[in-house]
């Protein structure tokens, strides 16, 4: 179930793939050469194995995989004095493919390729390898477009998984939100920057999330606020929920199968559900924004929120606390929410007691479905002893997710089968 | 042309055939089943040629003859069948034309008798005509004949009817007299145009008024029968006198006798004496009491007699029990007299009522006169109200009788109700009926307050009692102490003068030369001096000692003497509502039971607390504690047992029911009793328990469980036939088995149980928090208080607070005491961490602006420690502050020793945290393989080492809570350190900060925490270097040590 890294980690993604779980993580070591790891693990015998690994200079303090191939991923690193984010391949012919982009016969070939290869490091003992000959065991990864130099930290780069725009990658750093294309290189492999949003002087970008079903709509965290942009208009953010939480926002994620949900999570130790539409229009309204749940259990800083990919009830949370919790939100879930079908009325004049009245009505039946199903806690895994920076849902099998931390420790887990049980009844 | 029409019909057929050769042929079935019918004789399609022929070919001729001979015989049988017919038949016909024949005949003899008839009448008919026309005129005159003279006999009965009516006056028959008027009146007001009838009218009227008179006099007189009184007032109502006059007339007259009845009860021989013997008793009670007090008197002024008072006691239990007896016995004395006059009263007034609804309140007056009828029955409700008040004051003037107990008034007022419910329901209004009802119930209450109220007296009297005899003690002693030490003191300046004395002689006998000899004498001399002060500070302190103990014994007395005495009282108290309430009224009993208990912590934390409390905090905290759990126990006692009682009910109900109320007094009598004796043993033991050790709790503890354990085993079998009501059972037994385990907690919970029973509201709760904060002591529910409060300020978010109260509502709603014990640990837990991560968060923030805001890449060589990790420091003290009077630290001395001696030793300290400091540097270092490995190696120890939980419960002491801050907030670094990246300097400060906190905080958090912590966040920052760290120790040392001689 778990792996020992030599380095400090603190980050992972999943990467897609047919037919195994495989997972990519970044070491962070300021003043030693850092290695991406691709990790492979094999839910029959219940083990971990080290598929390949690569070399890479810097530090990584962020990774994320290219959601359609294998071979493509984003690193976010540190050179010491400044941030990059470059956009890796695996093997050398994509780079010269990269026009032609989405082959997949060459993918396969690709993956057929590496395993071969992976076969072959497989025979050896592989720690001994890797503390032995530290440069020799590793492959070389192949830069395809470097985004250009940004303002301060970068905290995320993320593509946009449900969309068809295959080309267009976010990325956060301190001040601004900008949107960059993959596919119009400027000279020597650097992307074009095709938006860019600023935010205020005094205001610092801590985390961001982008709807993977409205793929105009970005949500930056800046200190305690939550604030929401609509990528069309970028002169100003569209609304702030101020005092999202008691204390710095660290992480926001989108439910992938609600098109307004988004849970945050933060230094107060708690998780937070809102609903954006809602709480847009009670702005309009000059109402106070409303939470529509919030999950307390974890006992320092929440890192990382993922939701299941396919179930979206299922939340899972990594903090500094050194656990790895999965929560269950019933009464969120996509299906239970009936405010949908009231805004989907388009020939209702809006009318605002009824609007209430409708609002009150959810709520009851909302606390109703709450009593029948309960929201909150599912399971806590403890299976690291430091701090735990990121987490990701397998996206070839989702029942399953890996969990990283700052020791180094690679843990695979799964939804434990009473839960599994009764999410699919 | 027939070959040719036969050839087409062949080759259908043939066609046919192949089909139906090919088809399997539904055809041949139909033929087969035709030839079937064709030979079947019963069928239609019988064909007797075929069915001859065929005969013919198949059979033999002995098979012919057969057939031949049956055919014939069935033949014969329906040739019979058919004659048969026909003559029954025939037979019907013949007689039904012989009956037409003979109607026909009457017919026409009727036919002629009628015409007959009609000449008849047509005479019959012109007689009548004829007579009719010769008799008209005279009838006319007849009539109005009679008319005249009717007219005239009236007007003579008017002309007479005042002469009539005083007749009837004078012969007491106004009945007829006004049915006269009545007759009369009528026409007189009609005709009163006319003088003399107008006359008339005036001087009935006179009369009638004088009748009225008459006939309310009648009603006022209370010698008059009953029967004569309600015919009056039918007459009064009749002559269109308002109802409600006359009403109040009769309920002026039955307000009399009614009064006269209630108040008859003072005369009662039989109460009379009962409660004389209820004062003689009382008094003898009172002496009791007082040789009770006097004997503790004796004993607080001997301080060590305690071995003789048992036996004494012993006797004087006895007698108490003999009271009780005696008492008992009075009960039933004074119950039976109230409750023949309850009886009569009520007697008295349900035929009250039922006579003045017959009169007055009668349907069909209702009709005419409904706004009378209203004021009539406002009359009578304000008139049943008077009564019952009387009633109730005349009742309670007995009841309050000064020592009345309340187990006689339970009776009482139930049978009242029960009286009430039974008839009375019937003519009162349910407003009424719910007024009265709520009066009782308040009369009870009221009772029950200046009950509570008494004996809170008592226990204030005695206080203030106990308080002087405490004090003239204290002087005495302390005059004692006075004088001894005078005594000492002149002792030594005796001594002293004739040591002085001796040395002058000395030295005036011998010469200067040996000068210096004398000053080294003199010297020895002042160290034995010297030696001997010692010794008197040792014996001194003895003494000291020695006072202190006899203080204690004083104070431990006293305290005794208090208890025994509040004991004592709630004991009685605790009996008289365990039979005042059964377990219907449970929730009655709490409500009055929690004002009591609620007075009485008033007046011991007012009269008593502040009094005493500077010599008896040691022993409240343990005693008070268990005092409330006793009062818990007793009241809680009773109720399970009145449980128990019910199952025996429940047993007993098969039998007659007689009986069954005959066993319930008895059973509830034994009960008590039982309750009784428990209580006694209970109170023995603890009388023993307070001078002895605690341990005799614990065997007190176990038999009474031995002997619940006992009662357990009766009872198993009845529980097993009545499941349903098992679970209650259980519930109680649990109860009662927390309770006792509960004894070591803080008596906080026993009195929040107690609140919570009675579902008061959320703010109260935390009224009673603060309330009780001074017992919860170490709890220090104070700050919980202060967290609330804190909590429900607006400028927090409101939605922690809606958290609470739901927390709070939800355990208003719990039951079982084990889950409430539960869940206000729940919330004291949830609250305290809650308090913890605030603070924690609150200096977190302060770091992770201090480190996000710093350039640490281009940092100048520090200097100084940061002023926001000295303002950790600071915070940590005045979170210390805020925590000090709600948590007492339980080694208050050892933490001030060592404070002190973290000022002296704070250089040696520094050295070691220096040394420290070295020795990670010194492996920092080395190459770069051994700091891997050194980072293996911490692994490695953290993998086999216990995982330190870092975010563990918070318990309720400063130093954990402290800690807990601490551990956070230095979490919360360490993280923020991990997300930055460092140049030299900025190592370099945060390694000068690390070690300022590490011998700040060393006060705060643990030391091993604290060393864990500090090093983790150096070797986190060196980690994040982008050079190879050097350390400069010397410098970092100087630094701190500067700082500190600051702060």
């Amino acid at each position: 179930m778990s792996l020992g890294l030599k380095f400090q980690c603190s980050t992972l993604d999943s990467l897609k793939d047919e037919e195994s779980l495989k997972f990519i993580v970044g070491t962070k070591s300021l003043r030693e050469s850092n290695e991406v790891h691709v990790l492979e693990y094999e839910p029959e015998s219940n083990r971990v194995k080290p598929f390949s690994v690569y070399s890479h200079k810097n530090e990584i303090w962020d990774i994320c995989s290219c959601p359609w191939s294998s071979s493509k991923f984003f690193t976010v690193y540190n050179t010491g004095t400044e941030f990059c984010s470059t956009l890796w391949s695996t093997n050398q012919e994509n780079e010269s493919e990269n026009e032609n982009k989405n082959d997949n016969l060459n993918k396969k070939t690709n993956l057929e390729k590496e395993e071969q290869d992976s076969n072959e490091d497989e025979d050896k003992d592989e720690d001994e390898d890797e503390s032995n000959n530290p440069n020799n065991g590793l492959k070389k990864l192949y830069p395809l477009v470097h985004l250009p130099t940004p303002e301060g930290k970068i905290s995320s780069v993320l593509f946009n998984t449900e969309s068809e725009i295959q080309d267009r990658v976010i990325s956060f750093d301190e001040k601004c939100i900008n949107v960059w294309s993959l596919e119009k290189l400027e000279t020597d492999k650097i992307a074009t920057n095709i938006s860019q949003a600023r935010v205020g002087r005094l205001e610092k970008i801590s985390s961001g999330g982008w709807n993977p079903t409205d793929p105009n709509l970005v949500a930056i965290a800046i200190e305690s606020n939550l604030s929401i942009w609509d990528l069309r208009d970028m002169k100003k953010e569209s609304f702030v929920i101020r005092q999202a939480h008691e204390d710095r926002l660290r992480t926001i994620a989108f439910n992938r199968n609600s098109i307004s949900q988004v849970a945050s999570g933060g230094d107060d130790c708690k998780i937070k559900f809102w609903d954006l539409r809602k709480i847009q229009r009670g702005l309009e309204n000059n109402e106070e924004p409303q939470d529509l749940l919030t999950l307390t259990g974890h006992s320092h800083w929440v890192w990382q929120l993922e939701f299941n990919p396919i179930h979206d009830r299922l939340l899972l949370s990594s903090s500094t606390d050194s656990t790895v919790k999965l929560w269950d939100a019933p009464s969120l879930a996509f299906k239970d929410l009936r405010l949908e079908e009231l805004e989907s009325d388009p020939d209702n004049d809006f009318d605002q007691d009824q609007f209430e009245q409708d609002i009150d009505e959810y709520e009851e039946n909302k606390n109703k479905k709450v009593t029948t199903q309960k929201d909150g806690l599912l399971n806590t895994f403890e299976d690291h002893d430091d701090s735990v920076y990121s987490i990701a849902w397998s996206k070839t099998e989702p029942w399953f997710f890996a969990s990283i931390s700052y020791d180094g420790r690679f843990v695979v887990n799964k939804v434990p089968e009473e839960i599994k049980e009764k999410i699919l009844d | 042309m027939s070959l040719p029409k036969e050839e087409p019909e062949l080759k259908k057929k043939d066609l046919k055939k192949l089909l139906q050769n090919f088809y399997g042929t539904d055809k041949e079935k139909n033929k087969k089943s035709l030839e079937k019918e064709i030979y079947d004789m019963s069928s239609g399609q019988f064909d007797s040629k075929k069915y001859f022929a065929k005969v013919l070919k198949e059979q033999t001729f002995e098979q012919l003859v057969r057939t031949n001979n049956s055919l014939n015989s069935d033949l014969l049988g329906y040739e019979k069948k058919l004659q048969t017919l026909v003559y029954g038949n025939y037979k019907k016909f013949l007689s039904a034309t012989d009956m037409l024949k003979e109607m026909r005949n009457s017919v026409t003899n009727m036919e002629n008798e009628l015409e007959k008839l009609s000449g008849n009448m047509k005479e019959i008919k012109g007689l009548h005509n004829n007579i009719n026309k010769q008799m008209l005129p005279r009838r006319n005159k007849i009539d109005e004949l009679s008319g005249v003279h009717s007219l005239l006999t009236k007007l003579q009965f008017l002309f007479e009817l005042p002469r009539k009516l005083r007749l009837c006056i004078k012969m007491e028959e106004y009945s007829q007299g006004v049915k006269f008027y009545l007759q009369a009146s009528d026409v007189l007001r009609r005709h009163s145009s006319i003088t003399s009838f107008r006359g008339i009218l005036d001087t009935c009227r006179e009369i009638i008024e004088e009748m009225k008179e008459l006939l309310i006099k009648q009603i006022q007189n209370p010698l008059i029968k009953e029967s004569k009184v309600h015919e009056s007032i039918k007459l009064l109502i009749d002559l269109g006198v308002k109802l409600d006059i006359i009403s109040i007339e009769y309920i002026n007259c039955k307000r009399a006798k009614i009064i006269r009845s209630l108040n008859s009860i003072y005369k009662n021989e039989i109460l009379n004496k009962s409660l004389k013997m209820l004062n003689n008793n009382n008094n003898f009670v009172n002496n009791d009491e007082k040789i009770i007090g006097k004997k503790k008197e004796t004993k607080g002024g001997k301080g060590k007699g305690k071995g003789k008072g048992k036996g004494k006691k012993q006797q004087l239990e006895e007698k108490v029990n003999g009271n009780e007896n005696v008492k008992a016995n009075i009960h039933v004395k004074i119950i039976e007299p109230i409750s023949i006059y309850t009886k009569t009263f009520v007697e008295n007034i349900y035929q009250f009522l039922r006579s003045y609804k017959k009169l007055f309140i009668s349907e069909k007056m209702r009709v005419l006169r409904t706004n009378e009828i209203d004021k009539c029955e406002n009359l009578i409700l304000i008139e049943l109200e008077n009564f019952f008040n009387l009633y109730l004051y005349n009742i309670s003037k007995i009841l309050f009788h000064k020592r009345m107990p309340i187990t006689c008034i339970k009776p009482i007022i139930e049978f009242i109700l029960k009286e009430f419910e039974n008839n009375l329901k019937m003519f009162v209004h349910q407003k009424q009926f719910n007024k009265i009802k709520e009066m009782l119930k308040a009369f009870i209450e009221f009772h029950l307050n200046l009950k509570f109220k008494e004996i809170i007296y008592k226990f204030k009297k005695f206080l203030s009692e106990k308080n002087t005899i405490f004090n003239q003690q204290m002087i005495k002693y302390i005059q004692i102490l006075r004088k001894k030490h005078m005594n000492e003191i002149e002792k030594k300046e005796k001594e002293r003068r004739k040591e002085g004395g001796s040395e002058r002689e000395r030295g005036s006998e011998r010469g200067k030369e040996k000068e210096r000899e004398k000053v080294k004498q003199l010297e020895r001399e002042r160290d034995r001096d010297r030696d001997r002060e010692r010794e008197r500070e040792r014996e001194r302190e003895k003494k000291t000692e020695n006072n202190k103990m006899i203080k204690k014994t004083i104070i431990e007395n006293l305290y005794n003497e208090i208890i025994q005495f509040l004991f004592q009282l709630i004991q009685k108290l605790a009996k008289d509502l365990s039979s005042l309430y059964g377990i219907d009224n449970f929730d009655e009993l709490k409500s009055n039971y929690f004002p009591f208990i609620q007075s009485i912590n008033e007046t011991l934390s007012t009269s008593f607390y502040i009094k005493f409390l500077p010599l008896l905090i040691p022993l409240l905290q343990k005693k008070i504690d268990y005092l409330f759990f006793q009062i818990n126990n007793t009241v809680s006692n009773y109720v399970f047992k009145s449980q128990s009682n019910r199952y025996q009910k429940k047993k007993q109900r098969n039998k007659n029911k007689l009986d069954f109320q005959i066993n319930l007094n008895s059973d509830s009598d034994s009960d008590l009793d039982l309750n009784s004796g428990t209580e006694s043993d209970s109170g023995s033991e603890l009388k023993l328990n307070v001078k002895k050790t605690p341990n005799i709790k614990d065997e007190e503890v176990k038999r009474t469980k031995e002997k619940r354990e006992k009662m357990e085993s009766e009872k198993t079998r009845e529980r097993e036939r009545k499941e349903k009501k098992k679970y209650k059972l259980k519930w109680k037994m649990i109860k009662f088995e927390k309770i006792q385990n509960q004894r070591s907690l803080n008596p906080f919970y026993n009195l929040v149980l107690n609140k919570f029973m009675n579902n008061l509201s959320t703010n109260l709760i935390y009224k009673i928090i603060g309330e009780f904060s001074w017992l919860f002591g170490e709890g220090g529910f104070n700050t919980m208080n202060l967290i609330i409060s804190r909590k429900q300020n607006p400028k927090n978010k409101p939605k922690q607070n809606n958290k609470l109260n739901k927390q709070i509502n939800s355990l208003l709603k719990i039951n079982t005491i084990e889950s409430l014990i539960q869940s206000i640990e729940l919330i004291e837990k949830s609250l305290l961490t809650s308090f913890v991560n605030g603070k924690a968060r609150e200096i977190a923030q302060q770091i992770t602006r201090y480190i996000r805001l710093t350039e640490y890449l281009q940092y100048p060589t520090p200097t100084k420690v940061k002023p926001q990790i000295k303002e950790i420091y600071f915070k940590f003290l005045f979170t210390e502050r805020i925590l000090n009077p709600d948590f007492p630290s339980k080694n208050k001395t050892k933490k001030k020793k060592n404070k002190e001696i973290n000022s002296l030793i704070k250089s040696k300290e520094n050295l070691d945290s220096t040394s420290v400091i070295a020795s990670t540097g010194s492996s920092s270092q080395n190459s770069k393989i051994e700091d891997k490995y050194s980072f293996i190696d911490t692994n490695i120890e953290k993998l086999f080492s216990n995982k330190i939980n870092i975010f563990e419960q918070v318990k309720p002491d400063k130093d954990s809570i402290l800690s807990g801050i601490g551990k956070v907030v230095l979490k919360s670094f360490i993280e923020n350190i991990r997300h930055a990246t460092f140049a030299l300097n900025g190592v370099k400060q945060i390694q000068i900060d690390s070690v300022f906190i590490k011998i700040t905080l060393n006060k705060f958090v643990e030391s091993s925490l604290i060393t864990m912590f500090t090093d983790e966040l150096l070797s986190n920052a060196k980690r994040r270097c982008l050079e190879e760290p050097i350390l400069d120790n010397k410098s970092v040392e100087s630094i701190i040590q500067n700082t500190l001689k600051k702060i």
